[in-house]
This record gives structure tokens, C-alpha cells and sequence, in this order.
């Protein structure tokens, strides 16, 4: 590739926005009268878009990725150009049912209906046109990190990484054979991925885990996001869903626990909209956050609680409620599904073996309870009744009491003065939210999310707020819990569907992965066991099935539980968006023996791919295809989200016999994976080679394609049982190939034709008929979608399974604990460090991406440190004054602080998005040239960088055992004036 | 003639900024392929429509209204009668006050006379701009950018809106030049 074909960063003309918009406007007739002005010149009023109704506008439909929200999205593109992206007035997160246009409109008439999205999706333009994107394959010069690349050509980049992945590439070999456990050599390809959604996870799960055979495949961000929530609730319903959400569209009154759901969470403008509704229509919320947020603002109390001690206030509330007897008694008294009026039932009534925490059960196994005086089976007592609290009962010689009575016993150690105590607010507070709470029978809803969750005790805290809703039986109601609506098969579903994920000749990876989540230390590491003992060297994550992504770069730094070879990112800032781990992160990745080789995708220079070996250039999110599943229970019905480019262009070759489609993005030419399969022999093309951004999947493909490992090329699909008329494909040789099999089970799954599908974006119920009929959301007073199953108070699992640091067994009941470590010391305190740290996200900002979106930086071009205003009084300090923050582990960062009543004393809240040192921010070199940053993107804070590092491990932050996640809020830091 | 103007909700306002980037998207005020340009913290970019972000009260009993702010097309409009080259106009069928930037010679009388900041300085070209009332997806029968996307549906257009209605403290006094806006809660 000649190095001057195509510049590693490049700018659009502006003109050319300009020049489209005269002509196009020209054809209309856009001549307003005036009181003013002869009209003998053409007046100038403004550069608009063209309308979507003009000629040579084209209406494109397709999934947004500017946060994990999946809204439907409808871009404006003229002449290859995009323009403008508006909602998809299809999709259920963009408007309210009665809004929204019935599936099957026609586009023409569709596109009329402008969809919502917010602000981050409407600035997807400053994304694919950000003057510091990547727009070649970099190679590192010099030391890792160092800030100086070459451009090379996607051949040499492929045909490099491929040979030395060959060297790892051994499914036979052990990686010791004393410790089976590691696995074989392919496990040391480590992948770890920030944002990944459907439809690409699981095309690299099932190349890199059944084609490479790594078991490393995927460690995605979960840690840092809110993995604590969905493991809490994981262990409530013994993981049948990690996910409930208000119906909020019926609900009267809802307790946020750190969510602030009009800036953050998912989907943001769908959370947003129903919360205005709900409040204009005389609806109440109250929000629990030691921050004043958004939804705060809209609330009708804001509770200022302590960091970390939601849990405290949430068995404060359950405190109060048993107390006064508000619990609703026919529900918890019910010893299985669909009885007595409920569609849920819990444990409240199951009998406990005292002596080892195991629920009592038959020879059938199934649970036992106390009805009508005698001991029964929960499946077959009469009338699905069992008594809440019958005392000690002896079941086969074992003391047993009910899991109610031993919650209620638990609850009721501290009083709710006490529980105030530690939350750190008046009891009044917490008295009269319980109250409220159980003021509105089934239409109140206690909801938890990161805030709460992302400290040492975060399940604890998910699983108090969820057993809340269970005390007034708020699951499967119109107005309460809602379990929410599902996806639409694109993998293997019923009769007719292929199972895409299936690899025809596919290895199966051993061992564990490097993540240790989802996996027993005693059982699935038994050498390891045998040879460490309790404490393990670093903990083990049994609950967590979301894998480890905070922990991962400590962990490799450790070679534990094995060293690996390769790292490959993708869309990853690891660095800037894990607490606490910059350090770890740059000392650990610059030594190239504990990471043989690096490659990052990524579509800037990031904070992670500064110090990769090869940076590959990724294409916008919008410039791919993808599957992302439901948002979250807050949409009632069924969705098939369809992603799809909506601008580039496409090549066309024949290869084993069908035309396949490969994909050009933006600023591109050629296609790797094309190239690939021509440099075998399998195709010819004029095409040029590839140059510029390439779509992921198809670098993968190219990569297996060099190995020629299983996963890729002919046959490699099942498709018997393909329903026929169909366009299968048993081949892979460019991404549309799996998609095609992934929207033709879609198809199958739903009736509609492929093509509808892939043009409208997706396939949303009601798929027939009005979105503004409630039957596709209820069923009379019940949500249509239900969880109709069994809800925990006593967590066996934890009570039966030994922390792999201290050899205990966990607690099965939810407590209000410190702050603690690996060692469940007590590190919560240090008058050194007196004050704590929360982030959260804005509404206009998506975690570490959206530094690059100038539209957005607009809005607010950098970021504070927010204290309470008294707190500034007394230290001495003055709105705008820059201050530094000195973490306990000597790391610092300074920023400018903004005074505000709006935050907890003792407390500072400080927005993430900001203080980039990547992601477009510095000048680099390419080719021996100065490439010029963007300073701004600097601007602001990080609050990451003074996180808490757990003191026993040392190069990894606080971390909830149970949970998975990163402690993000247990960080102190003190204050010092410049 | 029918006045439009602005209806707009405080209480469905969640403060997301949906309406400032919208209307950026719809109107091009801001490149989408620069660097955004930063001077003493402030971002020197035009938006025809902010959110005033606004706290009040002290600790714990806080409050914070979220106020969007565009052109109100006022009845007697400032920036109409402060120019000196008579760029500006207002529409007689429905009042919408336009900025001609080919006849503006960004003198920039008019970012001073209004009294809610509608009228901006573009730096890049020399000349003032300002909402426009999406009048060219108006007169196709379309709605405005910033109505479409707003996610709270708090922005509303309408005729002859009266107000000012809830009007935000520190707002202008309407009287002055009799902006077509009325607030609600």
C-alpha cells in the first residue's frame, strides 16, 4: 500500500456538508415572506439538513451503540454522507406505545415519525468523522507506550499476528501438566473486549473458544459496569434472571437505589420519558444516592445516604415493614407459582437445616414446608399455603427453621435508629419511604443499580433492594417488578433455526479461564487448591458468571492462575475506566514477557491501544452489523434488534459457489477478509487491497483464515434442518455470512421476511397490529412477561460454598458490612482519607467513548469536583478553585472544583468521561510525523486514577468477592489546596 | 397573523441536552468532523438551544430546574430592532424572526440586545445566527429538530401560546419584547 494513499488521520472537508445542503434545499421551495428585505438576493438563514422526504435522502435503519441502551435508530445519509441520526419510530425504546408506528408500516410513511434518542446517538457523526480517528493499522515503534507507530498494510499486520498466534495455537499440550486446570496452550490468547454486543459476542466466543480453542475468550467489561447487580440477582432467582425493572408505565411509587435512570442505565430515554409520564401523572419516586442526580431532582425525596450503605438503608425499610406488619402475607405464605392470586413465590416458607444451611427436601427432592402442622411438600401443600414462621422443626433428626424466620431474625439485629445510623440519615427518612413504599399495594417498586453495587458488599446491597419488592410481592404485577419482554431467536430457537454458534469440526476448550468467574477454587482448580490452600493467591469468583475485567491485567501481571502469551483488545480503556489501575495496567503491559504480544482495535488512540504492539483500526458502530438483545425489563415486549451499516459500501465475490458481500466502511477501501480468502485461492476480486478502517469480524476472519483453524471457511456451519427458501450459509467467509444465518433465523423465529428485518432495523412486537394495545405488555392486572418462579431469602448457594480467601462459608443472608478486603479486613475507615468518592455518568455522555464526540464536549467541555458547599467552606476552598486529590495509595489527580449543596458531605462526586490522556488527546508520531492531539479531550478529571487498590492483593482495587465488581465508591482520598 | 412559539414543560424536562445536540445535528451549527474548540473552559461552538441547569436551596433540601433556552420569536423582537443593516426579519404568516447571514455584517448589536442569548457569533464565518424555528421542516409540514427528539416530550410547538406561564426566576420580563414561550409544571 502506498503510504500516500491514504493518511493515518484524515478531516472531511467541511464544504462538503455545505455544498449538498444548497443543492438539495434548491429543489424545494423555501422562500418565507418577510417583513423585512426585497428578496432580490437569496437570503441565507441557515445550513440545515436536507428533509428525509427530499430526493437523494436516504432513510437508513439500524441499532445505536453510543451507550447499551439499544435503541432503534434511523439515520439521515446523503451521498454516502451521514447526516443526521434520529430514532426509529419502530423500535419500543424511542417512543411511548402510542406513539409508536405499527411494524408494518412502510419505511415511506415510517420515516415520516421521527423516533427519539438522545443526545449521544444524535452526535454519531462526530464519531465517524472525528479528525483523530485511526485510519491504518499501526505498528509500535520503540518501547510500548512510547507514542511512536508506523503504518503498515493490513497484510503485514495480519500475516504478523498470525504467525505468532500459530506458536500458541497447541490444543494438545498441556500448559503444565501438573495443574490440568490451565488448560492447553491456546488458552494463553487472552481476549478481552470493552463494548461488545450480540450478535459479535457470540461470533468471537465461538471462533476464538470452538475454532482457536482459548477458554480466554471474551473477558468483557462487566466488573467495571454493574456485574454485582446481576450477580445479587442471579442468586435470588438461582440464575434464572439477573434483571427486573419498574413497570413503569403503572408504577406509583419507586425507590431508585443509585440508579439515576434519567442519565444513565438502560434504556436511558426510555427510562427518562416513562419517569416524566409518571410524575405527571402524580406518581412519586425517591432516589438513594449521597449525590443530588437528575432523577433526584425529579424526585420527591432525595435520600443522601452514605457510600456504600444502601444496604443499610434498604433492611432499615425491610426493618420498619416487618415491624409494622405491611408485608403482604398471602404472598409470602404461598410455597409455589401461580397460586392464591401470584404469579412468584419464595423460600419465606421452605425449612432450613440449621447445622448446614441446606434447604430440607424429599426424596424428590423437593422443598419441604410446615402447612396445616405437618411437614409437606412445597409442591403439593394444600392450596400452595406453608406457615411463615412455625418454630424449630426436626426434619429427618435436623433442627430446621423457615428462611423467613431466619431473615426476619437477621433483619431484625439492628434497630432502624441503627440502620439510619449507618446509612447515614435521619430515621424518619427511612420510616417514612416504608411506609410510602407499602402505601400502594403491588404499583411500588424498589430498584437498584450501580450506585449500590459497585462496592466490597454490592450483592449484598442487590439482594436486600430485591428482597424488598418480595416483602410486598410487587414481581409479575402491572405497576410492580417486571421481569420485562425477550428477544426473538436469532440463534438456534425452534424447529427451522440452525445453530449458528456450532463450530463443524470445532475444538472444545479446557480448563479455566483467567478470570477465575464462574468457577469453584476447590472443584474446577483442585491442584491449585492442593497447592495454595486458603487464601488463594488471588480470589476466586464461583457466583459470578460475567467474567473479570478489572482484575485481568493484575492477574496476568501475577501469572496467575497461569501466564499467558497474547493480549488482544477490543474498544477497551481498561486504564482510565478501572479503578486504580493505570500503573498496573502500563507496568505490567510494557514488560513484553508477560505479554507476548498486544494488539488493540480501536477507532482513536486510546488510553489501552497506546500500548499495543499493532492498533487496528475498527469501524464505527455504525458501520457493522449486530444483534443486541433486549434492553432491559423496562420494555415489555419482544424485540429482534437488527444492526446494520448504514453507511460504506459493499464488494461482491463469488466463493464455493455463492455471491458473497463484504463489507467497506468508511475511509476504507478493500476488505481484509476478501483479501484473505484471495491470497488462498478461494476467490479473485479486482478489488483493491484492504486499506483504512475494516469490520472486526472480517479482521477475524482473515486471522483464522492464516491459521486455518476451524470456525471460518467452507462447511463450517450445521444448517440441516434450515427451514427452506431460505439463504443459508454452511460457509464463513465474510461477516454477512453469519448474519445472513443469524437474520434468517430471526426470520424463522418471527414470520417476517429477511429483508423487512434487516431494512427496518429489527423485528419489535407487536409484529401484527397497534403498539398501543396493552395486550402485548399485560395480561389483565399481570405483565404479559412473568417470572412466575421462586425468589430466594435464604441463599443456599452462599451458605454452602467457601471464600476462596478465607475458607469460610459465605453468609446465605444479606448484611450491612464495611468496606473490606480480600481478607474481609475492615479498611473502611482512614481519618487520612476522610473524604469519598462517587462517579456517575451524564445523560450526554457514554463511559469512555464519548470523549471523542466534540457535539458532546459542547454540552460541557470538562468535568469537576463536586463538594458540598459547606465542606469547601471549611477547607477553605472556592468555587473554581483547583484542588489536588491524593489517594491512599499516593496516586493524585487535580482538578477544578465546583461548590454545590446537590452532594453529601464528606462526599465528592465527580462525572467519569473526562481527563483523557488517549482517546485523541496527545500528539503521536506516525512515519516519523507529528500527528497532532486534541488537548481538550484532557481536560477534566478522572477520579479512576485515585481509586482504592485492595491492600492484601495490592495491584487491583477493592472488589466484592461475591459480585465480581470493582469498588468504584469505597475510594477515600483527602483533599489538599494548590 | 398566528404567533408560534414555544410550550414547554419544566416538569417533563429531565435536563438530558438531547434538544442542544439535536438541533447542532439538524442545523450544522458545529462541525461534526473538527476539533471541538475550547477557550478559557467555555466550548466556542454555536447552539441555537441550551439547558440551563439551575440549583437552588441548600443541603439536603435541594432543588434543580432544568430551563431550555432557544429564540423565543418574540412579538417585539430585540435583535430586529437592533440591527443596522435589516438582516433580520419576522415572518408574516406565523412570526418566525430570521437572521439573513448574507446581508449580516456580525456587529453583533443583536447578541447584546437579547435578552435570552439567542443570537450567536460564529467565529468561522463573521456572522450572527440563531434558531430558526426549524421553519424549513415547519413548512414541510415536519416538526422541529429539538420537538422530535425531546426525550421527556417537554418541548411543544404552538400558536398563540400566551404565557409566560410557570416562567423560570430570572427570566426576562416578558414585556419587554414579548417572547412567544409559555412554561408549565
Amino acid at each position: 500500500m502506498s503510504k500516500e494513499s491514504l493518511p493515518a488521520l484524515v478531516r472531511l472537508d467541511r464544504r462538503r456538508f455545505v455544498q449538498w445542503s444548497a443543492t438539495l434545499a434548491a429543489a424545494a421551495t423555501l422562500a418565507p415572506a418577510t417583513l423585512k428585505g426585497d428578496g432580490a438576493e437569496a437570503a441565507v438563514y441557515g445550513n440545515p439538513d436536507p428533509l428525509e422526504t427530499s430526493a437523494g435522502v436516504e432513510t437508513v435503519f439500524s441499532m445505536c451503540l453510543m451507550c447499551h441502551s439499544r435503541c432503534g435508530v434511523m439515520a439521515k445519509v446523503v451521498n454516502g454522507v451521514l447526516l443526521k441520526v434520529d430514532g426509529s419510530p419502530y423500535h419500543p425504546n424511542c417512543l411511548d406505545p402510542e406513539d409508536r408506528v405499527p411494524y408494518s408500516t412502510p419505511i415511506e410513511q415510517a420515516k415520516l415519525v421521527r423516533g427519539k434518542n438522545c443526545a449521544k446517538s444524535q452526535a454519531y457523526p462526530t464519531l465517524l468523522y472525528d479528525p483523530q480517528r485511526v485510519l491504518t493499522p499501526l505498528k509500535r515503534v520503540g518501547p510500548r507506550g512510547s507514542g511512536k507507530w508506523q503504518s503498515i498494510s493490513w497484510q503485514q499486520a495480519l500475516d504478523e499476528i498470525a504467525e505468532h498466534l500459530a506458536t500458541i495455537h497447541d490444543n494438545e499440550t498441556d500448559i503444565d501438566p501438573a495443574f490440568p486446570e490451565f488448560g492447553k496452550v491456546s488458552n494463553k490468547l487472552v481476549l478481552s473486549f470493552g463494548r461488545w454486543q450480540n450478535g459479535q459476542v457470540e461470533f468471537t466466543d465461538r471462533l476464538f473458544g470452538k475454532g482457536f480453542g482459548t477458554i480466554n475468550y471474551r473477558h468483557d467489561h462487566t466488573s467495571i459496569c454493574e456485574v454485582s447487580h446481576h450477580t445479587g440477582f442471579n442468586l435470588l432467582t438461582d440464575y434464572r434472571k439477573n434483571h427486573f425493572k419498574p413497570d413503569l408505565e403503572n408504577c406509583e411509587y419507586v425507590v431508585w437505589f443509585g440508579a439515576s435512570v434519567l442519565e444513565a442505565n438502560f434504556p436511558m430515554q426510555t427510562l427518562a420519558r416513562m419517569c416524566a409520564n409518571l410524575i405527571k401523572r402524580g406518581g412519586k419516586m425517591v432516589t438513594v444516592d449521597p449525590r443530588f442526580s437528575k432523577t433526584a431532582a425529579k424526585s420527591h425525596r432525595w435520600v443522601p445516604v452514605k457510600p456504600g450503605m444502601d444496604v443499610a438503608f434498604a433492611l432499615g425499610m425491610a426493618r420498619w415493614i416487618i415491624d409494622n406488619r405491611r408485608y403482604d402475607e398471602n404472598f409470602l405464605t404461598n410455597t409455589r407459582a401461580d397460586v392464591n392470586g401470584e404469579k412468584s413465590f419464595t423460600d419465606a416458607t421452605f425449612l432450613v437445616r440449621l447445622e448446614d444451611g441446606k434447604f430440607a427436601l424429599n426424596e424428590k427432592k423437593e422443598n419441604l414446608v410446615v402447612a396445616q402442622g405437618a411437614v409437606v411438600s412445597a409442591v403439593t401443600a394444600p392450596d400452595g399455603k406453608g406457615t411463615l414462621d412455625p418454630g424449630v422443626v426436626m426434619v429427618d433428626g435436623a433442627a430446621c427453621r423457615t428462611a423467613w424466620s431466619l431473615w426476619v431474625e437477621r433483619v431484625r439485629e439492628k434497630t432502624v435508629a441503627e440502620y439510619a445510623e449507618l446509612a447515614g440519615v435521619p430515621a424518619s427518612m427511612i420510616e417514612d419511604t416504608a411506609r410510602e413504599f407499602t402505601s400502594f399495594g403491588k404499583r411500588a417498586v424498589a430498584n437498584p443499580y450501580r450506585g449500590a453495587v459497585k462496592h466490597t458488599n454490592g450483592a449484598y446491597a442487590a439482594i436486600a433492594i430485591g428482597q424488598l419488592n418480595m416483602l410486598i410481592g410487587n414481581y409479575d404485577w402491572k405497576g410492580g417488578n417486571a421481569a420485562g419482554g425477550g428477544t426473538y431467536k436469532e440463534f438456534l430457537g425452534g424447529p427451522g433455526t440452525i445453530d449458528p454458534q456450532k463450530v463443524v469440526g470445532g475444538v472444545s476448550p479446557k480448563g479455566v479461564p483467567i478470570s477465575r468467574h464462574s468457577k469453584s477454587y476447590e472443584k474446577d482448580a483442585p491442584n491449585l487448591f492442593a497447592r495454595d490452600g486458603y487464601p488463594a493467591r488471588r480470589p476466586w469468583f464461583p457466583f459470578n458468571r460475567d467474567w473479570l475485567y478489572h482484575d485481568l491485567i493484575a492477574s496476568i501481571a501475577e501469572g496467575y492462575p497461569y501466564p499467558i502469551d497474547t493480549l488482544i483488545t477490543y474498544w477497551n480503556a481498561l486504564p482510565y475506566a478501572a479503578p486504580a489501575q493505570r500503573e498496573v495496567f502500563e507496568r505490567t503491559v510494557a514488560d513484553p514477557e508477560k505479554i507476548k504480544l498486544f494488539v488493540a482495535f480501536d477507532v482513536v488512540v486510546g488510553e489501552t491501544s497506546r500500548w499495543a504492539d499493532y492498533i487496528l483500526p475498527d469501524s464505527t458502530s455504525l458501520e457493522r452489523w449486530g444483534t443486541p438483545h433486549n434492553a432491559s425489563p423496562v420494555i415489555a415486549t419482544d424485540v429482534g434488534n437488527m444492526r446494520k451499516p448504514v453507511v460504506g459500501s459493499y464488494l461482491h465475490a463469488t466463493i464455493n459457489g455463492k455471491e458473497r458481500k463484504f463489507y467497506v466502511p468508511t475511509y476504507a477501501r478493500g476488505n481484509v477478509a476478501l483479501d484473505a480468502w484471495i491470497a488462498k485461492g478461494e476467490a479473485s476480486s479486482g478489488a483493491p487491497a484492504a486499506e483504512g478502517p475494516q469490520l472486526a469480524e472480517d479482521v477475524f476472519i482473515a486471522l483464522a483464515a492464516r491459521l486455518g483453524i476451524p470456525g471460518v471457511g467452507r462447511g463450517t456451519f450445521d444448517i440441516t434442518g434450515g427451514k427452506e427458501g431460505l439463504d443459508w450459509r454452511a460457509d464463513l467467509y465474510s461477516a454477512w455470512d453469519w448474519y445472513q444465518n443469524l437474520l434468517n433465523n430471526y426470520s424463522v423465529s418471527t414470520g417476517v421476511p429477511p429483508e423487512e428485518i434487516l431494512e427496518k432495523g429489527g423485528v419489535f412486537q407487536p409484529i401484527t397490529g397497534s403498539p398501543a394495545d396493552p395486550a402485548h405488555r399485560y395480561s389483565g392486572e399481570y405483565m404479559r412477561a412473568q417470572y412466575k418462579n421462586l425468589l430466594h431469602f435464604w441463599i443456599e448457594r452462599l451458605a454452602t460454598t467457601r471464600d476462596s480467601m478465607t475458607g469460610e462459608f459465605y453468609d446465605p443472608l444479606p448484611a450491612v458490612l464495611p468496606v473490606r478486603d480480600a481478607m474481609d479486613r475492615d479498611v473502611s475507615e482512614d481519618d487520612r482519607f476522610p473524604f469519598a468518592i462517587v462517579t456517575y455518568k451524564d445523560a450526554y455522555h457514554g463511559q469512555a467513548r464519548t470523549v471523542q464526540n466534540a457535539w458532546l464536549r459542547a454540552i460541557k467541555p470538562e468535568n469537576f469536583i463536586e463538594m458540598n458547599r459547606n465542606d469547601g467552606g471549611r477547607l477553605g476552598i472556592a468555587d473554581g478553585d483547583t484542588v489536588r486529590l491524593v489517594g491512599r495509595n499516593g496516586a493524585s489527580v487535580s482538578g477544578k472544583v465546583r461548590l454545590t449543596e446537590g452532594v453529601r458531605p464528606g462526599v465528592l462526586a465527580i462525572s467519569h468521561h473526562y481527563g483523557h490522556w488517549g482517546s485523541g488527546a496527545e500528539t503521536i508520531t506516525i512515519d516519523g510525523h507529528s500527528v497532532a492531539g486534541d488537548p481538550p479531550r484532557a481536560l477534566g478529571v478522572q477520579s479512576n486514577l485515585v481509586g482504592t487498590l485492595d491492600p492484601y492483593l495490592g495491584n487491583v482495587c477493592l472488589t466484592d468477592k461475591i459480585g465480581g465488581s470493582a469498588g468504584f465508591f469505597d475510594a477515600r482520598v483527602r483533599v489538599e489546596r494548590l | 397573523m398566528p404567533q408560534i412559539g414555544w410550550i414547554i414543560d419544566l416538569t417533563r424536562c429531565v435536563g438530558c441536552h438531547t434538544c442542544t445536540v439535536a438541533c447542532i445535528a439538524e442545523n450544522n451549527t458545529v462541525p461534526a468532523d473538527a476539533n471541538l474548540v475550547v477557550r478559557n473552559g467555555k466550548a466556542v461552538a454555536v447552539r441555537y438551544r441550551r439547558v440551563l441547569e439551575r440549583e437552588a436551596g441548600s443541603y439536603p433540601n435541594v432543588h434543580k430546574d432544568f430551563v431550555s433556552m432557544s429564540c423565543h420569536h418574540c412579538a417585539q423582537p430585540a435583535c430586529l430592532k437592533s440591527c443596522p443593516v435589516g438582516a433580520i426579519s419576522k415572518r408574516s404568516s406565523d412570526g418566525i424572526v430570521l437572521i439573513d447571514q448574507a446581508r449580516c455584517v456580525g456587529c453583533q448589536y443583536c447578541v447584546w440586545a437579547c435578552p435570552y442569548g439567542a443570537p450567536q457569533f460564529d467565529e468561522a464565518r463573521g456572522v450572527v445566527e440563531k434558531c430558526t424555528f426549524c421553519y424549513h421542516r415547519l413548512d414541510a409540514g415536519l416538526q422541529p429538530a429539538c420537538v422530535t427528539a425531546c426525550l421527556g416530550k417537554a418541548l411543544q410547538v404552538g400558536y398563540d401560546v400566551g404565557g409566560p406561564g410557570e416562567m423560570p426566576a430570572g427570566f426576562a420580563d416578558p414585556s419587554l419584547t414579548r417572547p412567544s414561550v409559555r412554561w408549565e409544571r
